[in-house]
């Protein structure tokens, strides 16, 4: 059977990858957004993140938001 | 000789490691996604000792269901090749340059106390990233996301069902909130009454998908897509013996016709020519694929297997599966009842992918002509 991966990060390794990433400060400090509706990214709601133009995008997991993720990924604008 | 015979046979000469060793490799090639399922209890034990045993609990009840669900395909779809999930967790050494040169999603994991929601969350991108890819370029936005929906819907039925309230709260709820999306997702719960949502609509968008035209025009797919699920639909609603409703599809760009075999009057002629006689148009025309339904009750079968012994033996099409018996709910007297049903997918060994501009010029497009 061929598989399609999806790359995931668990909740314990979180702040480690943000961190890595350089925004764990931003995040901490509810300064960032979602890419689509620009509601402030937290621990409870973030759905996703993903590269874009040498940016990092982060998703909320509002109803909204994951339909407009899930165009991207059909579209192929994103990968998994 | 059956399994039970072979593992009785080897007992017989070898040593019980030995034949328990070739148990579990047996096993795991043929229920690997069962295995997967069932594992998550032995990942629940290991967590008491070791924290990162909770990725292992999340990932093989995600890969698990999904993958047994893909695989269950292959019995409604003729010559599916399904494609599974694999969860792949962002290592601690993970680099920002890895994050950036990898260019893909990263999907957030809850603890596994929150599993429901991941399983629902995780399922959703992979539906809609991974199945149907091809066909998603020709449909239009509602009609791709309306397919995932319901998708999404029969694999949390099937696999999970105590994650389908997150599933229509967070995902079908709202969505249904769109009339095109609740009408169309209304449709496809008919179409899959009976039995035809994976092995007619899904596959027919399965052999579109993969096609290749020199002058497309999406609108015209998009129509004819809109079309033909409205006639499965008119099909699945229909009363048994309904003679009115139009029998059979011709599509231009899907390349597919649908024959329903199943009036008597016809049957009792024993006289196959009109059935013959119109698969032969449909070639003419360069149909790639028929569908051919009808009841499954044995005089009917014979009927079908008659006229498609004919039809393979002029050449021009084969079977392109086994034939499929399921059961349908067939309206009869207003009430659904089932019946047991039977399908049979032609098609064109030769059938092109890239469609070139004489062709459609001749076949698809007259008007391109002009």
């Amino acid at each position: 059977m061929n598989k399609e991966s999806i790359k995931a990060i668990h909740d314990q390794d979180l702040e480690m990858l943000l961190e890595r990433l350089g925004i764990l400060p931003k995040f901490k400090n509810g300064k960032l957004k979602c890419k689509f509706c620009k509601a402030t990214i937290t621990s409870e709601n973030l759905h996703s993140l993903f590269p874009q133009s040498g940016d990092i995008k982060l998703v909320c997991d509002r109803v909204e938001c994951v339909k407009e993720l899930s165009n991207l990924l059909r579209e192929g604008k994103i990968l998994l | 000789m059956s399994a039970f015979d072979i593992f009785v046979a080897l007992l017989k000469y070898c040593s019980p490691p030995v034949v328990f060793m070739f148990l579990g490799i047996w096993l795991a090639l043929h229920y690997q996604e069962k295995l997967q399922k069932w594992s998550v209890v032995f990942w629940k034990f290991i967590r008491i000792f070791w924290k990162k045993a909770e990725r292992k609990i999340i990932s093989n009840d995600i890969e698990g269901r999904v993958n047994e669900f893909t695989k269950s395909l292959e019995k409604e779809m003729a010559n599916f090749q399904p494609i599974g999930v694999q969860i792949q967790w962002v290592e601690e050494s993970e680099s920002p340059s890895a994050f950036f040169s990898d260019d893909k999603l990263i999907i957030r994991m809850r603890g596994h106390r929150d599993q429901n929601k991941n399983f629902v969350y995780a399922s959703m991108v992979f539906i809609s990233k991974a199945i149907l890819t091809k066909a998603k370029k020709y449909i239009s936005k509602t009609q791709k996301e309306s397919v995932d929906l319901f998708i999404g819907k029969k694999l949390f039925e099937k696999e999970k069902p105590q994650v389908i309230g997150r599933f229509f709260e967070d995902f079908f709820s709202p969505r249904m909130e769109s009339g095109k999306i609740a009408e169309l997702i209304e449709k496809y719960n008919i179409i899959d009454k009976a039995g035809l949502f994976f092995p007619l609509l899904v596959q027919e968008l399965t052999f579109l998908g993969e096609k290749v035209f020199w002058h497309r025009r999406n609108d015209r797919i998009i129509v004819e897509v809109t079309n033909f699920i409205s006639f499965l639909e008119d099909y699945a609603n229909r009363e048994i013996g309904e003679v009115e409703l139009p029998q059979n599809f011709e599509g231009i760009y899907s390349r597919c016709g649908i024959m329903i075999v199943a009036r008597a009057y016809k049957r009792e002629l024993g006289n196959i020519s009109p059935y013959t006689d119109y698969i032969n148009g449909l070639i003419e025309k360069r149909i790639d694929t028929v569908y051919i339904i009808g009841p499954a009750f044995e005089t009917n079968v014979k009927f079908i297997d008659q006229i498609v012994g004919q039809v393979e033996q002029e050449g021009s099409l084969k079977k392109y599966a086994e034939p499929r018996r399921y059961k349908a709910k067939i309206m009869i007297n207003g009430e659904r009842q089932a019946i047991n049903s039977y399908l049979l997918v032609l098609r064109n060994p030769d059938a092109v992918r890239y469609f070139d501009e004489e062709y459609q010029k001749e076949f698809i497009e007259p008007s391109l002509n002009e």
